[in-house]
Parts: structure tokens; C-alpha cells; sequence
């Protein structure tokens, strides 16, 4: 890493202070004008902040920026801007100063995935897990068509796709269930246990996201075991400003046209901000034009696979109070997505239903439709010295619909009279509420008390059934700890108990009742196919905990040893439901014996930051003593396009891996990097590998950033490459994936356009348009390949 | 040292898993072969397994599934192209799933355990009419015409399962098979 070398940068004009016999106790007023120390622009909109005392503001449009009211004495004054070098001046403050702070614009102004100690905002760093930081910026970099596929270039995160729209996040082979997204301090529920649904964030919304790798139960409760993916506030600058920018985005592989605009205002003691993102893409193309699935080949006409196009709309609203004792947020999110489902992948494929609809943008049956509207408020009260109360409260619900014109396999059936063609639909609501006690903060002894609630109410509708009707309601109380040992080692750890209801309303079906009886099943065998649900009232609890260390013994190197156990309540889907599902062609039957999954992980994390290299290795290991999968039964379900019955069962699993990642800076504009993601999942009952394991990835990248003049001051180039392993660990009744190799482009420019900063981020992933399959892609087992070539272009305009 | 942990147990773990499916090939009916209603399907197959053979399923259901088709699909969205299950008043889809009990019932031997065995000269008998009872009222209906999924699934003894699917055309007029 480049070392910062701020001071001389430090140039004329500064003028700090004549030493006068001053008061103490006055007050003056720091003031000054950030320029790019290349071309002497102003640089509007750097952050400059202040320490101690924790006081930050922006620059204005002439790069002006004031701390009016400081006490005299010795501050610590940082200013930071994308692209330059981070300058921190040490001031002794004894009269009004006026500064002229010249940054120097370094070439890697992309910050890839940060590696640094990360605070949450409940107060310091608790937990010995390794996390990746990730910015704005990079989010732009490697933006693709959902937050969840975004991510998922961060080693270690993958997403189960169904095509291009839909996504959902996995964490070292943890999905579904097994991973919890926490939206400012509120974990986000919708249909995440089911394998057609996809997260429904605004990924243009998302100023700041930390992952973290490993077991978080003790944080956020059930289903945070594989990890979290935590998207935190905006950071609000103390000044009074009005700001603001539009993100227009086009790709070329399913022609998505998108544009997110987004406007801030600071104003006294209050934040606003509003955005509104449109998003909408055709049918994807692929690099072939013809699917071979068992005996068939399926045509793709025109290379592009019928009927998944989708939209987005999204409109979000953020505001902040922030007084001397008390600070508050409120966000109000509301997404609402639409997706085509390639008609390939509902029942068994037949050409005739993939010929081309003469239109790729229209969104035909069958597609699923969601909206998720989210109300979160954010607390804090600052008590005394050493302690503060935070509040986190949430109301969401999330809408679900699956729409297919009417079809079924029971002759007996008749389309319902209203909304004939809606099949599957999901209302979850859910409100939470958390309330944590802050003591001691940034002391050698600092602790955590909490609280949180959760309540969720699912209803169901449509003419077929998938899920259960149920409700659920958890509570916990948690104590974290943080002790710091000494200057480089700090001790952490915490207590979590859980307990938590679910009531399921069974559902016994009539149509599938008469259906059997028709085809001369006994009593016994049409009950056990009619009962879709059974009635369930069930309480779990649970303890989990963890201990970890963070040692730090200078500035390049850094060890966090955690050991942790994590646990999730069965879901209603794993406990009760039972017929077939449409997107798995399955056959699966709930089982109401099942305990909580529970598992334990150590997790390491070592990085070493040198002058040039930058190494880091985190691998984890765990041991899952109920682990809950489908396993095949051996019996054949008698109904329509199923094989045998899959049953939930609990095998011990074990579980290890990790990532490894090595940078170096050849010189200051050339730098070198890769990484290796890899896992080992096993169901220790049969030694069959766990379902949906990602394979080996591995990721280099050369990238060239450079400084210029006049309308083009920043600009860096990057080449990629990616090479996947092919996936021979496969779970019963899985496919074997071949591996792939892909390359990838990126470009970004800063462009100096009338006194702004216009950011253009252009990048065609797939080069080389190769066809190849994704293992945990919802169309793998047609074998359908993934998207083909797509260059994009972001353009960020700020006013 | 998690790593090495890890590759010890990667080295350790024994490789004995059967992650070999069951391979099928259906030798009769052919691909889209017509029948007509009350006759029978002649069904010849042949399972194979690398270890063991554990059982067999054979359905046959409408391929008329909730998909629009684009060359003559009105705008409502409520026609389909002929083989729509919108709303079926004059004839009923035949469906029915043959499991292999159902076979050795007929004095077919079983397969469980067998590397190799061919099932063959069995008769699938297609009704002449179905029986069904919408809103407690029982009606006898002929079969809806049209082209039908004819699917074998077949498992081994570790639970690992494939299967086969082709169609067939169920019509009144043999002579009436258009595509």
C-alpha cells in the first residue's frame, strides 16, 4: 500500500495560527477550501472531519467547507474524497483558521473490498468473525441486475440465481434459511426458504454493506448461521447541504434500462433523503441456441430464453434527527418486482411452449410478482457518560404471487372464480422490535445488553399449495462483551437465549381428496397425499454463544480466532408442508419431528498488510449436530411429475473452507490480485456431499489506475478473470457441473464536466460469450446456460 | 491449522458413495406414439444400475400445462391452442400413475437388487371413459385428446433417481394425429 505521505500536500495558503495568549475556554472557527493538488479544482462534496469530538461535514460546490464553535486545543482534521489520498493535518487550535488543503489523487480510487476493523453502529467492533466492508463504489463496480448477484463477487458469496432477475445470497454454501439480511438493524423476511424467490433490497440504495462470514445467532437470532449481509445508514455530513445524484444504467445482454435518482438534504438537527429507481430487461441471451435437457433439445430462439424479462420499481425515503443526547432514523423502503419464469422450467419442458412470442420485453405466464414494503426506526439515547439505549422497530411485509394460466393435474378441479390464474400466493408480515443497552463504550470493558422480539404472520392463498398458513413469534436476550486485554489484544464475547412458537394451520385438501379416490387409493394413501399440512404448535428454544480474541500486534498484522454456535428454528415448509413442488419437480414431505439446527464454527482470520502485499486467510470449520435436508425415501409419490418423496431429515454435517486472498501493488498505477473461495459440506450420516455446494472459485485481477488532466482526472482499468472449478461433490440426485473460465473488463473514468464530478463505469463480463453452467443456478437442471455476453455502462451524474 | 484440519479430513473421508443414477431406456411405446381409448400401450424398458436397482414408477398425465402459447392465444389469455385445461366440460384429461407393485402384482418380477433387468410386454390399458365427481355430482367423461406425457422413473439402493419422459398422443380418430 501506498503510504500517505499527507502532510506534503500541505501547501500555501495555510495559515494556522499565530500562537496569542488566548482564554481556553473560546471558541473559534476552522474553515478552508479542498482542492485536487493536481489540477487545483475544488473538490466539492469531500468529507472533512474533526477529532476528538467526532464532528464531520462536507465541502459545498467551491469545496468550502466550516466547524464553527470549536473549543480551543488539538484536533486531529481528516479529509477524504474518492480518488485522493486521505489527508490528516494534527492542529493546534488558538485563533480562526482558514486552510487550503491540496489532496493528491491516487490511482486506486475503487476501494475493493475494504479490510479494515469495522464498528457497528451498536457500538465497536464484537465479534472475532471475519467481515467484508463494501462501498458504494464497489457496488457500482461490479453492479449486475439484483443486489444479490452484486454481492456475490465478494469471495465467499455466491447467489442462487433464477435467470437474470430473481437472487438470493449464500454465504459459504449457507442460503435459503441459513443466512439472515439485516436492513438497518432489521432482519429482513420474505419467502427466503423457498428456491424460486430472490431478495427484495434496492441494490441503488445501499450506501454501505458489511458481510459477515460466520455464525451471527447471537446477534441477530435464528437463521443468521451461515452469516449476515448488514446494510447500514448513510453517513450524514453536519453541514447544511442539498445534494444529490442520477445513476442511469444500460446492459446489452437483456437490454436493461434502469435509473435510480436520489436527493438529500441536510438541514440543522435533520436528513432527508429520497430515491426512485425504475429498472426494467428482456429476455436474456445466451450463448447457444439450443438446450439439450434428457432426450430433448429444447430451441432458444434467437439465443435469448423466452419470457424472462422482468421490472423493478422502487422508491425509498431515509430521515435522520440528530440531536445532542438523542439521534434517530426512519427508512421506508417499498419494492415491487416482476419476473418472467422461462416456461421450460414449469413441468416438463416441451418445444412447443418455447416458441418465440414475437416480443422479448412482455412478461407472459407463468411470472412471479413481489412487493415488500419496509418501515424501520432507529434509536438512541444517550443516558449518561458510559451508557446509551438503542431502539430498532420494524414492520414489513413482504407479497409474494406465482401466476400461471390454470392448470392441474386433478380433473375434479375447476379454476377458482376469482383471479383464475393466480397459483401461488405468499402475505408475510412481520413486526420487530430491539432494544439494546450500550455501556461503557470504547472502554477496556465494554458491553451489550438486548432484547429482541419478532413476529410474523404468513398467509396463503391460490389454487395450488406450496406453504402453510402459520405464525411465529421469537424472543431473545443477548450479553456481548469486549475486553480489551491490552493495546493488541482484545477479548470478545457473548450469551444469547432464544425462544420461539410457530403454529402452522393445517390444510387438508378436498380437490386432491376427491383425485385419489377417483384413481382407487385406500383411506390411508389419500390422507396421507390430501393432508397438505398438518396442524402444528410447537416452542423451541435455544442457548448459543461465542468467544474470540482479536489479536493485533502491529500495524501489518492482524489474527481474530472465533469460536461460535448458531442455531435456526425449522421452518413451516421443513415442518409441515407436503405435495409437490412446481419449481423442484419434488415431491416434499415436512416432518414435524424436526429439532432446531444447531451448529458450532471456529472461524480464523489471519491478514498481513505489507508495503506491497497484502495477504489474508480466513478459513472456518464446523459441525452441524442436525443439519435439516430433503432426503429421497425410496417411495414413490403417486402424483403427477414426482418421483420419489423427498422427507426433511437432520444428518450431522460438517463444514470447512475458507477464502484467501492476496493483492500486490507492482507500483503506484499497476496492482495485482486474487482470491480462492473454497468449500467442503458433508452430511456425515451417508458422506454425501450437502445439495447446492459452490464450487471452487477462483478470482484474478489486473487492474491500471491512473491520474489525468483536465476533463478526465481519474480513470482505472481493470481485467478479470474468473475460473470456476466443476462441482463433482454433488448431493443425491444432483448434476455434476463442469467447471468454466471467464473473463471480464471493467473501466472507470472520473469526468470533470462544468464544476462536477460525472462518473462513467463501463464493463463487459464474458468476454469471450463462452457457455457455461452455473451449479446453483435455478435453471441448471435444464441445462440451460448462463447469460452470454453483456457489456453495461453506468453513467452517475450528482447535482 | 482450521485448513489443515480440513484436509485431513478431506484426505480421510472414503470415497464410497454411489453417485451413479439408474439409466433407463424405454424401448416401447415409441416417441409420440398415437392410441386410441380402451385399447392398451405396449411398454417395453430396460433399468440398469453400477450397483444396485432399487424400483420403478411409470405416469402418464396431460402435457397441457399453464404455459401461453404465442401463435394463436387470444388476448384475454384465456384460449390456449386446443389443449387447454381452462375449463374442462367436455372432456376430462386421463391421468395415471402405474407403480411397480402394481406390475409385480401382475406376476412382473421385481428389480430391487438387480444390476440389470428388462420389464417388458406389459399393458398399459388407456380407458375408454373416465369417471369423475365435481361438486358431489358423478359424471362419466371421455378422455380429453391431445398429447400426454409418458414418464418411467426408476431408483436405486442408495436413492438416487432418473427418469424418462416422452409423449404419446390420446385420440378417438388413430388417423387424427397432428402436431
Amino acid at each position: 500500500m501506498r503510504l500517505l505521505y499527507t502532510i506534503l500536500f500541505l501547501t500555501a495558503g495555510l495559515t494556522v495560527a499565530l500562537p496569542q495568549a488566548q482564554h481556553t475556554t473560546k471558541r473559534f472557527a476552522i474553515s478552508g477550501f479542498v482542492h485536487d493538488g493536481e489540477n487545483k479544482t475544488s473538490l466539492s462534496a469531500s468529507t472533512v472531519s474533526l477529532q476528538p469530538g467526532e464532528r464531520h461535514v462536507q465541502a459545498d460546490g467551491d469545496g468550502f467547507f466550516q466547524f464553527v464553535e470549536v473549543e480551543a486545543g488539538n484536533y486531529l482534521l481528516t479529509v477524504n474524497f474518492l480518488g485522493y489520498e486521505e489527508m490528516s493535518i494534527p492542529l493546534l487550535l488558538v485563533s480562526d483558521t482558514l486552510l487550503h488543503l491540496h489532496l493528491q489523487p491516487v490511482p486506486f480510487v475503487l476501494p475493493e473490498v475494504a479490510v479494515s476493523t469495522y464498528r457497528n453502529h451498536s457500538g465497536g467492533k464484537l465479534a472475532a468473525l471475519p467481515v467484508e466492508e463494501i462501498s458504494r463504489d464497489y457496488l457500482i463496480k461490479h453492479n449486475a441486475t439484483n443486489f444479490a448477484q452484486t454481492l456475490a463477487s465478494v469471495a465467499g458469496v455466491s447467489s442462487m440465481d433464477i435467470g437474470a432477475g430473481l437472487s438470493k445470497p449464500i454465504i459459504r454454501g449457507f442460503g435459503f434459511s441459513r443466512v439472515a439480511v439485516v436492513d438497518r438493524g432489521i432482519v429482513q423476511q420474505n419467502q427466503q426458504w423457498g428456491a424460486d424467490h430472490g431478495l427484495e433490497i434496492d441494490q441503488y440504495d445501499v450506501d454501505y454493506v458489511v458481510v459477515h462470514k460466520g455464525p451471527m445467532s447471537l446477534f441477530h437470532g435464528s437463521d443468521a448461521m451461515g452469516g449476515v449481509i448488514e446494510i447500514l445508514p448513510p453517513e450524514v455530513p453536519q453541514n447544511d447541504l442539498f445534494w444529490g445524484d442520477a445513476t442511469l444504467i444500460g446492459k446489452s445482454n437483456n437490454d436493461l434500462l434502469g435509473a435510480s435518482v436520489v436527493a438529500s438534504k441536510k438541514t440543522g438537527n435533520l436528513f432527508f433523503r429520497g430515491r426512485i429507481t425504475a429498472q426494467s430487461y428482456g429476455d436474456y441471451r445466451i450463448p447457444s441456441d439450443t438446450i439439450e435437457y434428457l432426450t430433448w433439445k429444447l430451441p432458444v430462439h434467437d439465443k435469448r430464453m423466452k419470457n424472462t424479462a422482468g421490472r423493478e420499481y422502487n422508491l425509498s425515503f431515509s430521515s435522520n434527527y440528530a440531536g445532542e443526547k438523542f439521534n434517530s432514523w426512519l427508512h421506508i423502503s417499498h419494492i415491487n418486482t416482476k419476473n418472467g419464469f422461462f416456461p421450460g422450467a414449469h413441468g416438463i419442458p416441451s418445444p412447443g411452449r418455447l416458441e418465440p412470442d414475437g416480443a422479448y420485453r412482455n412478461i407472459e405466464f407463468p411470472y412471479s410478482t413481489s412487493t415488500h414494503f419496509k418501515l424501520v426506526s432507529n434509536s438512541e439515547l444517550r443516558i449518561s457518560d458510559s451508557g446509551k439505549m438503542q431502539f430498532d422497530f420494524g414492520y414489513q411485509t413482504n407479497h409474494r404471487e406465482e401466476l400461471s394460466q390454470f392448470h392441474t393435474h386433478y380433473s375434479n378441479q375447476l379454476p377458482p372464480v376469482n383471479e383464475p390464474d393466480l397459483e401461488l400466493q405468499f402475505k408475510l408480515d412481520t413486526h420487530s422490535a430491539n432494544v439494546r443497552y450500550v455501556m461503557d463504550e470504547g472502554k477496556q470493558w465494554s458491553k451489550v445488553f438486548g432484547l429482541s422480539t419478532e413476529y410474523q404472520h404468513n398467509k396463503v392463498g391460490g389454487y395450488s399449495f406450496l406453504l402453510p398458513g402459520f405464525d411465529r413469534f421469537s424472543a431473545g436476550a443477548f450479553w456481548l462483551n469486549s475486553y480489551k486485554w491490552n493495546e493488541n489484544l482484545t477479548l470478545m464475547g457473548g450469551l444469547r437465549y432464544e425462544t420461539g412458537k410457530l403454529t402452522v394451520d393445517g390444510f387438508y385438501d378436498p380437490v386432491l381428496e376427491a383425485y385419489l379416490v377417483m384413481q382407487g387409493y385406500d383411506d390411508e394413501q389419500v390422507d396421507l397425499y390430501a393432508q397438505r399440512a398438518a396442524d402444528i404448535n410447537k416452542t423451541f428454544n435455544d442457548i448459543s454463544g461465542s468467544v474470540g480474541f482479536s489479536f493485533v500486534p502491529d500495524t501489518g498484522n492482524s489474527l481474530q480466532i472465533n469460536l461460535g454456535s448458531s442455531f435456526r428454528y425449522p421452518g413451516a415448509n421443513e415442518l409441515a408442508s407436503n405435495g409437490v413442488h412446481h419449481g423442484a419437480f419434488r415431491h416434499e414431505m415436512g416432518n414435524s419431528g424436526l429439532e432446531p439446527e444447531k451448529g458450532y464454527q471456529i472461524d480464523l482470520d489471519y491478514q498481513h498488510t505489507g508495503k506491497k502485499v497484502k495477504i489474508r486467510v480466513s478459513p472456518f470449520a464446523a459441525w452441524f449436530s442436525n443439519y435439516i435436508y430433503l432426503e429421497p425415501t425410496g417411495d414413490w409419490s403417486v402424483l403427477p411429475h414426482t418421483g420419489q418423496i423427498y422427507r426433511y431429515t437432520q444428518a450431522e454435517a460438517f463444514m470447512a473452507g475458507g477464502e484467501l486472498k492476496v493483492a500486490y501493488d507492482i507500483d503506484g498505477s499497476w496492482r495485482l490480485s486474487s482470491d480462492v473461495a473454497y468449500l467442503y459440506l458433508t452430511n456425515l450420516s451417508d458422506n454425501y456431499p450437502l445439495p447446492f455446494s459452490p464450487p471452487t472459485a477462483i478470482t484474478t485481477n489486473l487492474a491500471y489506475a491512473g491520474v489525468g488532466k483536465g476533463v478526465m482526472p481519474q480513470f482505472s482499468l481493470e481485467i478479470e478473470n474468473r475460473w470456476v472449478m466443476a462441482q463433482h461433490r454433488i448431493a443425491k440426485n444432483e448434476e455434476r457441473t463442469p467447471g468454466t473460465n471467464l473473463w471480464n473488463l471493467s473501466a472507470q473514468a472520473q469526468w470533470q464536466v462544468g464544476g462536477r464530478r460525472v462518473i462513467t463505469q463501463f464493463r463487459t463480463d464474458n468476454i469471450f460469450n463462452r457457455a457455461y453452467l452455473n451449479h446453483l443456478s435455478f435453471y441448471r437442471k435444464l441445462n440451460a446456460p448462463e447469460p452470454g455476453r453483456n457489456i453495461q455502462l453506468i453513467l452517475k451524474i450528482p447535482f | 491449522m482450521v485448513f489443515m484440519g480440513a484436509s485431513v479430513l478431506i484426505a480421510c473421508e472414503k470415497e464410497h458413495i454411489d453417485d451413479q443414477k439408474p439409466v433407463i431406456r424405454v424401448i416401447e411405446p415409441a416417441e409420440d406414439e398415437a392410441v386410441t381409448p380402451g385399447n392398451a400401450l405396449h411398454f417395453e424398458v430396460m433399468f440398469s444400475d453400477n450397483v444396485a436397482l432399487a424400483s420403478y414408477k411409470v405416469s402418464i398425465h396431460g402435457a397441457f400445462d399453464g404455459h401461453t402459447h404465442s401463435h394463436n392465444s387470444t388476448t384475454n389469455g384465456l384460449k390456449d391452442d386446443g389443449i387447454t385445461t381452462r375449463v374442462a366440460t367436455d372432456s376430462v384429461a386421463f391421468e395415471k400413475t402405474w407403480l411397480e407393485s402394481d406390475f409385480i402384482a401382475l406376476g412382473e418380477p421385481p428389480i430391487t437388487g438387480k444390476k440389470q433387468a428388462t420389464v417388458k410386454h406389459l399393458h398399459l390399458v388407456i380407458p375408454e371413459t373416465v369417471n369423475r365427481t365435481v361438486n358431489g355430482k358423478a359424471e362419466e367423461m371421455p378422455l380429453k385428446e391431445g398429447h400426454y406425457h409418458f414418464i418411467v422413473y426408476c431408483s436405486d439402493e442408495s436413492g438416487q433417481e432418473s427418469f424418462v419422459a416422452q409423449e404419446i398422443f390420446i385420440s378417438y380418430d388413430p388417423h387424427e394425429h397432428l402436431h
